[in-house]
């Protein structure tokens, strides 16, 4: 093993379901992928289980911060861009009441008329 | 099999009492580098696999409990040094971090072989456990695996240290295949693979297979152990070892904790 300062760094994220983002936990440092993965295993997921775990070297991250012409900034006027109008809220809530499947909704959604319930 | 007679009860005690009393010790033993590990993701990886190992000990001497066995707490606290049945290897007192890496390959390679083995008991209670182990023991074996290769694949220093733990921990080996009382006593259950010796070919097998990829000569057969390779009635650390373990349990022997 490398001296620690040389190990490489490798940022840590689980899923936790299969259609969960995947969300950052932390870092570590290993010598190899595979045994980052092996050590974010004990670190970061003793107790909890997760659906998947992936470690993405350090270096490989491109940092917006880095080219701040392409920083998300708060808009001065953007309420044209928030989509009001379209409110799929009914659907979800019976999405969320009648524990329908995400396939069922797609259907619903695919018809050729759609009503918007009020 | 749910009801096993007398003789297999018998059998099952000696065959798992080496085993909770081996995951006992690695897990103490393990825990003895918190905080003494070469980096801190190895640290938080071992403390966590040594309560692995104690978790597994427990589960198999609450097995022992209800085949009749005092409770894990006298197991652990109370019972004197020349009944436990670990292999020494399994308690050596700390030495380097190589001896350590090389101590628990050796033992993640022979616990493999000896689950597999006793995974064919028909013995409902005892499948269950094992199937229970068998997911942090698969991540065990794998890691101590990625240890070696660390060690092997680092320059001349550290295959060194390789090298020179291994030939410190291969004496020790033969113990771990040796059960505890008669040999018919383990052949009432009628599975071949509970053989000593046919536990230790598979063993060598796998350690060839390993040796071989990372370049380490292979020093022939494990030697042959003493049948009261797992009996330690004079062992010089033993004591030691069980003063340190208990001494805060022994602060107040009788209290409930």
């Amino acid at each position: 093993m490398p001296p620690i300062e040389e190990t490489p760094v490798y940022e840590v994220f689980a899923q936790h379901d299969a259609l969960a983002f995947a969300t950052h936990v932390g870092s570590l440092r290993a010598p190899s992928a595979k045994m980052a993965l092996e050590l974010a295993r004990e670190a970061f997921f003793r107790r909890d289980p997760a659906f998947d775990v992936w470690v993405v070297p350090a270096t490989q991250i491109v940092h917006a911060r880095d080219f701040p012409i392409t920083l998300p900034t708060a808009p001065e006027e953007k309420s044209y861009r928030l989509p009001s109008g379209y409110d799929n809220g009914p659907q979800w809530k019976r999405f969320k009441a009648s524990e329908q499947k995400i396939e069922d909704v797609a259907q619903e959604m695919a018809q050729p008329v759609r009503r918007i319930p009020q | 099999m749910n009801h096993p007679t007398h003789e297999q009860i018998v059998a099952l005690k000696r065959l798992l009492i080496p085993m909770a009393d081996d995951e006992w010790m690695m897990g103490h033993r393990g825990s003895e580098w918190l905080a003494l590990a070469p980096d801190l993701e190895e640290d938080l990886a071992l403390s966590s696999t040594s309560q692995d190992e104690m978790g597994h000990a427990k589960v198999l001497y609450d097995l022992l409990h209800d085949l009749g066995e005092p409770s894990a707490d006298y197991h652990v606290y109370f019972r004197p040094a020349n009944r436990w049945h670990h292999a020494r290897v399994t308690a050596l007192p700390k030495s380097s971090w190589a001896e350590w890496v090389v101590r628990r390959y050796f033992y993640e390679m022979f616990d493999q072989v000896r689950r597999s083995a006793l995974e064919r008991i028909p013995y409902p209670p005892l499948v269950g456990a094992l199937k229970k182990m068998d997911r942090e023991e698969a991540y065990h074996a794998d890691h101590a695996r990625s240890l070696m290769d660390i060690l092997a694949h680092g320059g001349a220093e550290s295959y060194g240290y390789l090298r020179e733990a291994i030939t410190d921990d291969w004496a020790y080996l033969a113990d771990l295949f040796e059960w505890i009382g008669p040999d018919e006593s383990w052949a009432s259950w009628d599975v071949g693979e509970l053989a000593p010796s046919a536990m230790r070919t598979r063993f060598e097998s796998q350690v060839h297979q390993d040796f071989a990829i990372w370049g380490i000569y292979w020093p022939e057969g494990v030697p042959l152990a003493t049948r009261k390779a797992r009996h330690h009635d004079s062992s010089p650390d033993l004591p030691a070892l069980l003063d340190d373990m208990r001494e805060v349990r022994n602060q107040a022997a009788k209290a409930h904790w």
